[in-house]
């Protein structure tokens, strides 16, 4: 069954869906406006809005250099059937942001009918610099590219030592190719070697993980020498590494959900059961 | 259509029982207890406009029993797990900052527990460009240290001076420098949270699923009692530069913010003053003489010494009614835009060209920087005219909604119609996201007749969240909830949505302790 998609807000940059949509067909219809989602893994684009906003990545994209929620409002049905929809706004304060007692919660909570996605413009040309030495050197090169406002919006690694590390930046604006000039300034002031951009491979791309930037350095140092991994949705304090399965064994996993807010999830469970 | 607290006349407060204070010096030790009736007042209200209308009449919101000091998480987990066994509430109270009556208890019989011992203040963490402080820190301090240390939290709301940074995060809270940085929760990476139950918990970023820090972001110690907090900083730019444009009109400088922001560039300081605001910020008579720089302290924000008798007369005869004042606003048209890039010199070059070309091909005329760098030192001083209003006689309050760019204006004209027969409004829109943008309103009224005064101050109010609400905005964008705006949340959130958070609060504070009567209707 095709899902209509519903209005796009223009000046928002706001999308209205039904959950049931395709992460892709979104990201195909924004794209007819000059909009997108911005960098996202694989997994993502095959999963429905549903699945992406419930899923332990919770709907989030990068703006401005931060990991966010994209979902500017959802609608959701509780286990009674009632059903509670949130106010689409830029940021709010009234209150705690009760979207997020159903965004990541794997449908525990609740299941999420529709959503107001947020979107961004389409950057059209882009610019892609690599450089190469240590990995540990290549890792503090990343991370210092991170920490500015506007983070790469992907990375290229070939494992080695020396490795390869390739960012890729927006460029249709002068603010853009500023900004890809001083990254490039700044790896040569980290003693990097230009390196050739290590150019599209054929690759299963099946394996995905996201790596908090305090464990990039053990990342790219466990890439076996040859092997590729990319990096995308990359903001300041985590990436997604997307790579085979083959190189994905070598990988270290990163995240974990902090254990003490176990009890209060399972109360808030229960509490809304009984709402 | 507020929810107010039980008033009670000027008088000796009732002494705690002994059985009470030996209980709670048993938790906490006596140094971390007062009862003196000095600390219990100022424990019992902040700067909501609407309290200080009270006091004019001689009235105070219900005082706690006792103020307690925790000076870690521990205390305060031993003073929720106490209270929660004899259902004695508790009201968190830091800088007492906040404009809606948040830290103002419904009912008496209530504890205040102050969080300005929670005082860490350690260096940053340098390799994680993060700082970790305690949530009893007032926010000027933090950003004292993280300056001398080389860095910038980017956070500087017009409170910083007398606000802690519990307090920002229970509001939400949002600073000057908006656009490039964000709000408070877009700042945090850790939280250390004492749950109703006595549970310290630590919701943290990046995590998969549930982003907790959402949810205790903007909670007004109604949740938990925020006690430590983690966040990004950022190096200090090195750079900074302002540029004003004046527009003919509000929508012209509303769609070339949109256009800047939606183009990827990130200002620091993006401020449209709207016509009235135009002219009171920029003045044609000039900045004067020895203009303070430093942000003002809550004790410089409160209201003193009455005006002379003539000034009120004045200014409550202009304002009993001010419908012709706003048509006279109505007359001025232009407004003025305020930009600030800063970072690094090419960042700051770039930036400032590309914003150029936006605002000059909406119809923006160049100001240069004289009005950005006036506005830069004079960026604490709007707060100080608060109490001025109140010596004059008067009332001024401000309210501030969200709301997508493609509704910016039209709340903008709805809500100043509907206030229009009530308060004379100005307002300013000054933190601007990709896909929308804050209207920071500001309200003037007469109060020489408190009653009256009251009641002008309720009409207000009631007529602009019912234009914004029918407008589709958000009610609150920075200052949160508070009593003033309780009421308004089920209109925001419905039925289920308040249901929803009834749930949250249940699950974090099954016995109901935690500053009861907020976020319920």
């Amino acid at each position: 069954m095709i899902e209509e998609i519903g209005s796009i807000d223009e000046a928002a940059m706001w999308i209205e869906i039904p959950s049931t949509v395709s992460v892709w067909r979104v990201e195909e219809r924004l794209r007819t406006r000059g909009l997108t989602l911005g960098p996202q893994p694989p997994s993502v684009l095959r999963r429905t809005v549903r699945e992406w906003l419930e899923g332990p990545n919770a709907g989030r994209w990068v703006e401005g250099g931060r990991l966010a929620c994209c979902a500017a409002a959802i609608k959701v049905r509780l286990d009674d059937g009632s059903v509670v929809r949130t106010l689409p706004a830029p940021r709010s304060a009234m209150g705690p942001s009760i979207a997020h007692v159903f965004l990541g919660s794997q449908g525990s909570r609740g299941e999420i009918l529709w959503a107001v996605l947020r979107a961004q413009r389409l950057r059209r040309r882009s610019v892609e610099i690599a450089y190469e030495g240590p990995p540990r050197t290549l890792a503090a090169w990343l991370q210092q590219e991170c920490r500015r406002i506007e983070p790469p919006r992907g990375a290229e690694i070939v494992g080695g030592n020396p490795a390869v590390l390739s960012l890729l930046f927006s460029a249709d604006t002068e603010l853009e190719r500023a900004r890809a000039t001083a990254a490039a300034d700044a790896a040569r002031a980290f003693g990097l070697g230009r390196a050739e951009t290590p150019g599209l491979a054929a690759s299963e791309r099946d394996w995905e993980s996201e790596v908090p930037a305090d464990a990039w350095e053990s990342l790219l140092s466990a890439i076996p020498a040859g092997h590729r991994v990319w990096l995308t949705r990359i903001a300041r304090e985590t990436a997604v590494a997307v790579t085979s399965e083959v190189t994905g064994r070598h990988l270290p996993v990163m995240v974990e959900p902090s254990l003490d807010l176990e009890p209060l999830a399972e109360r808030l469970g229960q509490a809304l059961r009984l709402h | 259509m507020s929810r107010f607290p039980q008033l009670q006349p000027f008088g000796e407060l009732p002494a705690p029982s002994g059985a009470l204070l030996s209980d709670l010096a048993r938790i906490l030790g006596p140094d971390a207890i007062s009862v003196s009736p000095q600390d219990r007042l100022e424990a019992s209200r902040d700067m909501w406009p609407r309290a200080i209308l009270w006091r004019r009449k001689g009235l105070y919101p219900p005082a706690p029993q006792a103020v307690l000091y925790p000076s870690h998480a521990e205390d305060a987990a031993r003073i929720f797990r106490w209270a929660s066994e004899r259902g004695i509430p508790v009201v968190p109270v830091g800088g007492r900052s906040g404009v809606l009556g948040g830290v103002v208890a419904l009912e008496a019989g209530a504890l205040a527990v102050d969080t300005r011992r929670l005082a860490d203040l350690d260096p940053p963490d340098r390799e994680r460009m993060e700082a970790t402080v305690g949530a009893g820190v007032l926010g000027a301090d933090f950003e004292s240290m993280l300056e001398r240390e080389g860095f910038t939290l980017g956070h500087a709301p017009a409170s910083i001076g007398g606000s802690t940074v519990g307090g920002w995060i229970a509001t939400r809270s949002a600073g000057q420098n908006s656009s490039r940085y964000g709000k408070i929760e877009d700042m945090v990476v850790e939280l250390e949270c004492v749950l109703g139950t006595g549970e310290i918990v630590h919701p943290a970023r990046p995590t998969p699923g549930t982003d907790w820090v959402e949810l205790f972001c903007g909670s007004e110690g109604s949740l938990g009692l925020v006690t430590r907090a983690t966040f990004r900083i950022w190096p200090r730019p090195a750079v900074s530069r302002f540029r004003a444009w004046r527009f003919p009109r509000i929508e012209n400088a509303l769609d070339a913010m949109r256009e800047i922001l939606q183009s990827g560039a990130r200002p620091s300081v993006l401020r449209l003053y709207d016509p009235i605001d135009t002219l009171l910020s920029f003045p044609p008579w000039g900045e004067g003489e020895g203009a303070p720089r430093r942000p003002p302290g809550l004790r410089e924000l409160w209201p003193r010494t009455p005006r002379p008798v003539p000034l009120r007369r004045l200014w409550n005869f202009a304002l009993w009614d001010p419908r012709a004042l706003n048509g006279l606003a109505r007359l001025r048209r232009s407004a003025v835009l305020v930009l600030g890039h800063e970072g690094e010199a090419w960042e700051v070059e770039a930036e400032a060209r590309a914003a150029a070309e936006v605002c000059a091909r909406s119809e923006g005329k160049d100001l240069g920087p004289a009005p950005g760098e006036r506005w830069m030192r004079h960026r604490w001083e709007s707060a100080r005219h608060f109490p001025t209003v109140f010596e004059m006689g008067g009332w001024v309050d401000t309210l501030e909604l969200a709301i997508g760019w493609g509704g910016v204006a039209r709340l903008y004209h709805a809500v100043r119609k509907a206030v229009a027969p009530h308060a004379f409004c100005m307002a300013h829109f000054s933190h601007a996201y990709p896909d929308g943008c804050s209207i920071y309103f500001t309200f003037l009224g007469a109060a020489e007749d408190p009653d009256r005064g009251l009641g002008q101050h309720e009409a207000t109010w009631a007529a602009a969240l019912a234009a914004a609400r029918d407008e589709g905005a958000t009610l609150s964008h920075h200052h949160g909830v508070g009593l003033q705006k309780a009421a308004w949340l089920e209109q925001e959130l419905g039925d289920e949505g308040m249901g929803v958070l009834r749930a949250l609060r249940r699950a974090c504070d099954p016995a109901g302790i935690l500053n009861p009567g907020k976020f319920e209707t």
